[in-house]
């Protein structure tokens, strides 16, 4: 169980978050949507202590909000939307994400988690390459697997799949939803993507105007909060149990003249 | 299976490379005198005639061993200023520090008078203390004022360069109103020379930098990790701004303890990593032994040359480095850009 209390974050004066409450259970997997600037990598990054926030945060009943940088990296794992240009090998990197546990001495146990994941990511041929001159689809997957890797109790995700192509993308999510599952993770990402996140989350985190507009299963998001929150209009079509999103023209006037339509058989 | 242990092979054959590049240059260092590097001292040695053995135990062994020690702490203070303050351009000179030693100095040898109010050695010791209680005085501003102001890495070093101008102006200042003999006296201490201080100095600033090389084991996995930028290290467990105030101290510690000895010997410290990460990649792992041991070598060869270039005349080693080290600099800018 995982719980937010009145989570409000500013910097420099300028308030980012107000008064997020949100309680997440375990093994569930969810989404964060929202527009753009609406504080979908500050709520991940206030969780995690990257930037100083206000509020309390609980992990399974115990009080997270106070704990040292070292001892909360032990509980969550976050990947970030952008990383910095390193020359590090591969391997470096999967490494370092079983450092702070072990130290430079690694222990056996640390290498049977790292090998485990080097198969389930297929990244044998990239070991030993320079991070740098690797494809972004590739060092998001790199970077996954060594969040994973930390084996956290959360997982915070933001943005993992934006550089993927679209099979990489379903890998990536069904991944993600698996090991939620299995290791009984409390997952947290930050998606643009509408229909896979209501197709592969359990719940919708809607953040808007600085704060939640709503948090609900993903089968009861409906058209209208899509419409309040990215102000657009969008309708969804049931195939299978499963919802699709189509979202009509902002500008239906100039469209209408250069847009073809196919004839319905 | 894939994940491997600590080192791998090939690059501890490089770390072994080094280490005979470095037996080399000592024994051909400790045989380079007046007459050009001379084979023939060898024999001379042993045959234990005229003032030969007294040359050789009390000059040239101890300038060996501080071309040695001095190039490896300016070595290993640059390659950890560079990885906390994530800039290939930090050193110590690029930050201010070198300058601000050299006011010190300054600042002894003409306002305090040191050289005609005491002997030489504790002239020389008052002179050195100033030195270095100035650079470590500028550090602590550089890192505090970081600190507070949430500076980026490139204003820091921005902010260096223009200390190390301020530091080079008010040492300027100094001279322009010093009698010849100071101004002379604080001109010559600005030359980097590793003639300056005996073996017991050498041995002080190889036990420093025997300690900080020690906080290797705990801190280089940390130092890649910051390669990855400050949010990634933090959830990897890295308080950031408590490691890099921790290293820029130690780091600072190794420039400001050589520069206070042996004056300004610069670029020492920006190449040796530089040289490193082009053979070894970026990784601390082996980043911080090699540039000790790059940083080490670097000088000792320039040491050498500087030596027996133009005998009988033996230039100052800082003079050279700085005429080698900024071609060599643009070398490696050139090469990386490729």
């Amino acid at each position: 169980m995982f719980v937010i209390k009145n989570l409000s974050t500013s910097i420099d004066n300028q308030t980012l978050l107000q008064n997020i409450n949100l309680e997440a259970k375990s093994g569930e997997l969810n989404i964060i949507l929202g527009q753009n600037g609406a504080g979908k990598s500050t709520l991940l990054k206030s969780i995690v202590k990257i930037l100083d926030c206000t509020g309390e945060i609980y992990l399974d009943g115990e009080n997270i909000s106070n704990l040292s940088v070292e001892t909360l990296s032990h509980k969550i794992a976050y990947m970030g939307q952008f990383n910095t240009g390193t020359s590090l090998s591969v391997i470096d990197i999967l490494e370092l994400s079983r450092r702070k546990y072990s130290g430079i001495l690694l222990k056996q146990e640390d290498y049977t988690i790292i090998d485990k994941h080097i198969v389930e990511f297929n990244l044998q041929k990239f070991l030993h390459r320079d991070i740098d001159t690797l494809s972004g689809g590739e060092k998001q997957k790199i970077f996954l697997a060594a969040t994973l890797i930390q084996e956290p109790k959360v997982l915070l995700l933001d943005e993992p799949i934006s550089h993927l192509d679209p099979k990489n993308q379903i890998e990536i999510l069904e991944i993600i939803k698996q090991k939620t599952k299995q290791n009984n993770l409390i997952t947290f990402v930050v998606l643009h993507d509408l229909q896979n996140s209501l197709h592969y989350g359990d719940n919708i985190v809607m953040l808007k105007n600085k704060t939640i507009q709503e948090f609900q299963t993903s089968l009861s998001v409906d058209e209208k909060m899509i419409n309040t929150l990215y102000g657009i209009n969008c309708e969804i079509f049931w195939k299978d149990g499963h919802p699709f999103t189509f979202f009509k023209h902002i500008h239906q006037e100039y469209i209408e003249q250069i847009h073809s339509h196919k004839e319905q058989p | 299976m894939y994940a491997r242990s600590l080192y791998s092979k090939n690059k501890l054959f490089t770390i072994l490379l080094f280490t005979l590049i470095i037996v080399l240059l000592f024994m051909v260092s400790l045989l380079s005198g007046n007459n050009g590097i001379d084979f023939s001292d060898i024999t001379r040695l042993n045959s234990s005639e005229d003032n030969f053995s007294l040359i050789f135990y009390d000059i040239r062994v101890p300038r060996t061993f501080a071309a040695f020690f001095v190039g490896a702490s300016l070595g290993l203070s640059g390659t950890l200023m560079q990885a906390v303050l994530k800039n290939p351009l930090a050193s110590p000179f690029t930050l201010g520090i070198s300058q601000a030693s050299a006011f010190g100095a300054s600042f002894a040898i003409i306002i305090l008078q040191v050289y005609s109010v005491s002997s030489n050695l504790s002239a020389g010791f008052m002179t050195a203390f100033l030195a270095f209680g100035v650079s470590m005085f500028t550090t602590l501003i550089i890192i505090s004022l970081g600190k507070r102001s949430n500076m980026t890495p490139e204003s820091l070093i921005l902010f260096g360069v223009a200390l190390g101008a301020f530091f080079s102006a008010l040492t300027m200042f100094l001279q322009y109103f010093a009698d010849d003999t100071d101004a002379a006296a604080t001109l010559f201490w600005t030359f980097g020379d590793l003639s300056k201080a005996g073996l017991g100095i050498v041995g002080v600033i190889a036990i420093v930098l025997l300690l900080v090389s020690l906080i290797y084991f705990k801190f280089f996995w940390k130092l890649d990790a910051l390669m990855l930028g400050d949010d990634h290290a933090k959830t990897l467990g890295i308080d950031t701004k408590k490691l890099t105030f921790r290293v820029m101290i130690l780091a600072s510690l190794l420039s400001a303890l050589s520069v206070a000895f042996f004056g300004i010997i610069g670029f020492v410290g920006l190449i040796a990593p530089h040289i490193v990460r082009l053979i070894v990649g970026s990784s601390h792992k082996y980043l911080i032994p090699l540039s000790i041991l790059s940083g080490g070598g670097l000088l000792l060869f320039a040491d050498i040359v500087s030596r027996t270039i133009m005998l009988p005349i033996v230039i100052p080693v800082g003079i050279f480095t700085s005429l080698l080290g900024a071609p060599l600099f643009l070398y490696f800018l050139y090469k990386k850009k490729r």
